[in-house]
C-alpha cells in the first residue's frame, strides 16, 4: 500500500518496535540491578547479602524476564491475529461489494478509470488515494490532522469529497456504479439532438413509470440539459459539438438499493475522423453499450436521390463524412488500444441508430411504419425487432452498403438497428433505442 | 548418638535458612524482574501520537 497522510495502526507496525524495545529494557534494567547489588557487595558488613540478591536477581529475574516476554508475544500474537482477520474481512467485504455491485470510478473529465477516487480529508484537504481497510485502519482511519476518515462503503465514505487520481478534478460518483454509453458518428448525423432527446425520454418518462429516481450528477449537467433541452424544444439548431474530449452528461437512476450512474459521451465528429484523436477517449475500456449514429444523407445514393430537395431544406444538415471511415476510426481504435483481437466480436450491446428519419418518406423505408409492413407481410420475421433490422438491412444493401452491414452484423455480436428523430419531447423512435439499450445492459431494466 | 542427632539437626537447620534465603531470594528477584518489565512496557508501549 501506498504511503497515505494517515496514522498507521498500532498493530499493523509499531506495536512490534515497542515489543522490541520492552524486552530489551528490561532485560537490560534486570541486569543493571544484579549488577548494582553485586557491587554493593564490596564493603558492606554482610557482603553474602547482595551477593544473594545480585544472584536472585540475575536467576529469578530472567526466568521471569522470559515469561513475561514470552507472554507479551503470544498475547501480541494473537491480538494481531484477531486484528487482521477483522482487516480481511472487512477488505474483502468492501472490495467484494464494489465488484459485485460493479462500482469503480470513471472520471467524467479525463476518463481515468479507477477502483476509488482520491478521498479528501474534510479538515485539512489532505489527499487520501487508497482509502479502504489497510494498514491505516480498518474501519476509519486518522488523517495526520488527526481528522477520523471513514474507509469503507458502508460507514460514509462516500460523502466525503473526492477526485480523480490522475486529472483531480471533482468526481462525484458517489461511489456509484457507472454505466458510460459512448455516442459514435460522424460531424453533423445529429449526436447532440440524439443525447438530449435520450436524457429527455430517460427523465421524463423511462425513470416516470418504471419507477426510478432520476437525478443530475451536478448543476453543471442539469443547467446543461436544461439549456440545450429547451433550445430543442423551441425548435432551434443545438450548438455543435466542438470538443473532441467531451465532459460526460452525467445523471443518477436509482430506484430501491439500485443506482447508477449514467456517462453519455457526446465528442465532435471529427473525433472519428483519425484513430490518433480517439486515443484519449479511454471510456471505450469500460463502456456498457454504444450507440452508432447514422445518417441516411451521409450515404451518397441517399443524399442523391434527396439532393433536390435538400438543397431547399434549410433544416436537414446533411453529414458528408462517409459511414465506413467512422465505423473503422472506431473498430481501428478498439483493436489498437483496447486489445480487441480483429476476430473477435464485441458482446456489448450496440445500436446501430438511422437518425433524420422524419424527413421526406425515410418512416416509410427505414422508419416504424416500414418495419411494421414487413412484420405483417413477411412470415420469417417473427419480431419487430427482427422487422427493424431487415429494413434497415435493406435500406444499406439497396444503397450499396451490404458489406458495412455484413461487418457491423459480425463484429458487434448483440446490436440491433433503429431509426429515429431526434426532438426532445417530439422524438420518434426515442424510446425503442432507450429500451432496448438499457434493458440489455442491465436486464433489472427490463424486467421491469 | 546425641551427637549425631546434634548434627542431623544443625544441617536441618542450614537446610532450612538456606531454604527461606533461596525463597525469599526468589520473590524478591521475581518482584524486581516484573517491576522491571512493567516499568520497560508502560516507557515503550504508547500509541503512536498526531
Amino acid at each position: 500500500m501506498k504511503t497515505q497522510p494517515a496514522i498507521k495502526n498500532y498493530f499493523f507496525g509499531k506495536a512490534y518496535g515497542d515489543l522490541k524495545n520492552t524486552i530489551s529494557e528490561s532485560f537490560t534494567r534486570n541486569t543493571d540491578n544484579a549488577k548494582d547489588f553485586f557491587d554493593k557487595a564490596d564493603g558492606a558488613t554482610l557482603p553474602s547479602f547482595y551477593w544473594g540478591l545480585s544472584i536472585a536477581t540475575y536467576v529469578f529475574g530472567t526466568a521471569v524476564f522470559l515469561f513475561c516476554s514470552a507472554f507479551h508475544i503470544v498475547f501480541l500474537s494473537l491480538v494481531t491475529i484477531i486484528i487482521y482477520l477483522c482487516f480481511s474481512f472487512i477488505w474483502l467485504l468492501d472490495a467484494g461489494y464494489r465488484k459485485y455491485q460493479k462500482i469503480f470510478t470513471a472520471c467524467p473529465h479525463c476518463y481515468t478509470k479507477s477502483i476509488l477516487p482520491v478521498y479528501h480529508c474534510p479538515k485539512c484537504n489532505a489527499k487520501h488515494d487508497q482509502l479502504w481497510a489497510g494498514p491505516y485502519g480498518i474501519l476509519q482511519r486518522t488523517c495526520k490532522c488527526g481528522e477520523k476518515l471513514p474507509t469503507t462503503f458502508f460507514n460514509g465514505r462516500k460523502k466525503l469529497t473526492a477526485s480523480c487520481p490522475k486529472c483531480d478534478k471533482s468526481i462525484e460518483s458517489l461511489e456509484t456504479r457507472p454505466i458510460a454509453i459512448p455516442i459514435i458518428g460522424a460531424p453533423s448525423v445529429g449526436k447532440t439532438f440524439f443525447v438530449f432527446s435520450l436524457v429527455w425520454y430517460i427523465k421524463e418518462q423511462f425513470a416516470r413509470t418504471k419507477g426510478f429516481v432520476f437525478k443530475f450528477m451536478n448543476s453543471y449537467n442539469e443547467n446543461n440539459y436544461n439549456s440545450e433541452i429547451s433550445i430543442l424544444h423551441r425548435g432551434q439548431y443545438l450548438r455543435k459539438t466542438v470538443e473532441n474530449n467531451p465532459i460526460a452528461l452525467n445523471f443518477f437512476l436509482t430506484k430501491n438499493k439500485s443506482k447508477s450512474l449514467f456517462f453519455f459521451y457526446d465528442s465532435a465528429g471529427e473525433a472519428f475522423s483519425s484513430t490518433q484523436n480517439l486515443v484519449q477517449h479511454k471510456f471505450y475500456d469500460y463502456f456498457n453499450g454504444l450507440i452508432f449514429i447514422i445518417d441516411p444523407f451521409s450515404i451518397p445514393s441517399v443524399y442523391a436521390k434527396y439532393q433536390s430537395n435538400l438543397s431547399g431544406n434549410t433544416s436537414i444538415k446533411p453529414s458528408i463524412t462517409p459511414l465506413e471511415d467512422v465505423y473503422d476510426a472506431l473498430i481501428i481504435n478498439l483493436e489498437k488500444n483496447y486489445k480487441i483481437k480483429t476476430t473477435e466480436r464485441i458482446s456489448k450491446p450496440v445500436a446501430i441508430v438511422f437518425s433524420k428519419v422524419d424527413a421526406f418518406d425515410l418512416q416509410n423505408i427505414i422508419g416504424e411504419n416500414a418495419a411494421q409492413k414487413i412484420l405483417k407481410t413477411e412470415e420469417t420475421v417473427k419480431t419487430i425487432e427482427e422487422a427493424r433490422r431487415e429494413v434497415c438491412k435493406a435500406f444499406l444493401k439497396n444503397n450499396e452498403l451490404e458489406a458495412l452491414y455484413r461487418k457491423i452484423e459480425w463484429k458487434f455480436g448483440n446490436s440491433q438497428f433503429f431509426a429515429v428523430n431526434s426532438s426532445g419531447k417530439d422524438s420518434i423512435g426515442i424510446d425503442k433505442v432507450a429500451n432496448w439499450l438499457l434493458g440489455e445492459i442491465d436486464k433489472s431494466y427490463k424486467n421491469i | 548418638m546425641p551427637q549425631l542427632i546434634g548434627y542431623i539437626l544443625l544441617i536441618a537447620a542450614y537446610i532450612f535458612v538456606a531454604g527461606v534465603a533461596m525463597s525469599i531470594g526468589a520473590v524478591f528477584g521475581c518482584c524486581i524482574a516484573l517491576y522491571n518489565y512493567c516499568c520497560a512496557f508502560f516507557n515503550n508501549v504508547k500509541p503512536e501520537k498526531i
